[in-house]
């Protein structure tokens, strides 16, 4: 997503200040900057809700990983060895968190989810279409992608939804998933090859 | 959808094959295959349906967190707040406790403040340590900075890390009344203005 591309975003970090970048508000986050950390905050906390909120379905509950996400990034932020590598661990912590969240829901976390998992709605209208007809196919394509993406198996869903909503590269949802970046790979693929072949249905 | 496994559609081509081209015009056989057919169509309505979506996400308010979870947050990190060890502004004098003591933090917003200040330059990491062996009982505490930093593409990096060293030393005797000893400045990124 072009507004969660972190290589142009800045702030300043204090009003009137120089403009600063991603990479530098953590360095400072990491060296106890409240200010710097709190910009980061404004910068991801909307996407990582997004992102724990399609995993779980429930506001609360996406809420509350949010907070503890944030917590545990300010509480790690000082061993992060590597600040150009701070959104791929900031998704490894809201992911797992999500994980434990499902997991203490069902025993059978990673397997298919079924299709009475909640699936999240939202009368709000998409202002891009300004054609009823067309409108009312964007929304049923919606909801279609949303029980779908509620079909796949977890990591499937986190991995395709990072890479396609969220914008995060290969290597970063590797760091998110701990996993080996061919494997990731694999699991996009499995997940866009279902969900293509669900979107027919639809209609 | 004519997948008839899982990577190979019912012609037997790649699924990820006819996909790798969705953007292309059809070759000839995907022009009469309905099995290309129907993966390119998929494909193109999965890719419909995400722009959607993502531009839902972005524009309805339910999908952003209460205004209340960044001020819980917020409120957990002025608690927690690293302070860091405390640097004596005086150096005491031999088997008495320092009676007077900065913040480590305090001194970095000192540094962060004094570079943001400057354009062309911008402070990361820093690294504080005091310098026992150089202070005189009575005197101002010493200290040595190293002072991590991405500079501008395209000025001259010489000139602006002296101009930044000069700033910090006269920055940080003026509101905190340390000296500075050494000031190791590294320049570890550069970036586009």
């Amino acid at each position: 997503m072009a507004d969660e591309d972190t290589t142009v975003r800045s702030a300043p970090a204090a009003p009137g200040s120089a403009l600063l970048d991603e990479v530098t508000l953590v360095a400072r986050a990491g060296d106890g900057d409240a200010r710097a950390f709190e910009i980061l905050i404004d910068w991801y906390q909307a996407a990582i809700f997004r992102y724990t909120y399609r995993m779980l379905g429930d506001r609360g509950a996406a809420e509350d990983v949010v907070q503890d996400t944030f917590v545990a990034v300010w509480r790690g932020l000082p061993g992060l060895a590597e600040p150009a590598a701070f959104r791929g661990w900031l998704y490894r912590i809201a992911t797992r968190r999500a994980f434990d969240v499902l997991r203490a829901r069902r025993p059978e976390v990673g397997l298919p989810m079924g299709t009475d998992e909640p699936v999240i709605t939202v009368a709000a209208g998409i202002s891009t279409a300004v054609d009823p007809a067309q409108l009312t196919i964007q929304r049923a394509q919606v909801q279609a992608l949303q029980q779908a993406l509620m079909t796949l198996p977890l990591q499937q869903r986190a991995a395709w939804s990072m890479q396609n909503l969220e914008g995060l590269s290969y290597d970063e949802i590797a760091v998110a998933l701990s996993l080996p970046v061919s494997t990731v790979r694999g699991r996009i693929a499995r997940a866009r090859q279902s969900l293509a072949g669900k979107m027919w249905s639809w209609r | 959808m004519a997948v008839n496994d899982e990577t190979r559609l019912g012609c037997g081509r790649p699924v990820e094959d006819v996909w790798a081209t969705a953007d292309l015009p059809p070759d000839a056989h995907e022009q009469t295959c309905p099995f290309c057919q129907d993966a390119r169509h998929n494909l193109h309505e999965l890719a419909e349906a995400t722009d959607a979506l993502v531009t839902q996400e972005a524009e309805a308010p339910e999908y952003a967190p209460d205004s209340r979870v960044k001020d819980l947050v917020m409120q957990l990190v002025h608690v927690e707040v690293r302070r860091g060890r405390p640097i004596p502004l005086v150096h005491p004098l031999e088997g008495t406790p320092p009676s007077l003591t900065i913040s480590k933090q305090a001194v970095l917003d000192v540094i962060w403040r004094a570079a943001d200040g400057m354009s062309g330059v911008r402070a990361r990491h820093c690294q504080i340590e005091l310098e026992a062996a150089a202070h005189k009982p009575g005197g101002p505490a010493v200290v040595s900075l190293g002072v991590n930093v991405a500079v501008a593409a395209g000025i001259p990096i010489l000139e602006v890390t002296e101009h930044l060293r000069i700033r910090l030393q006269e920055q940080i005797a003026s509101e905190t009344g340390l000296s500075t000893r050494r000031i190791n400045v590294t320049v570890e990124d550069l970036y586009d203005e």
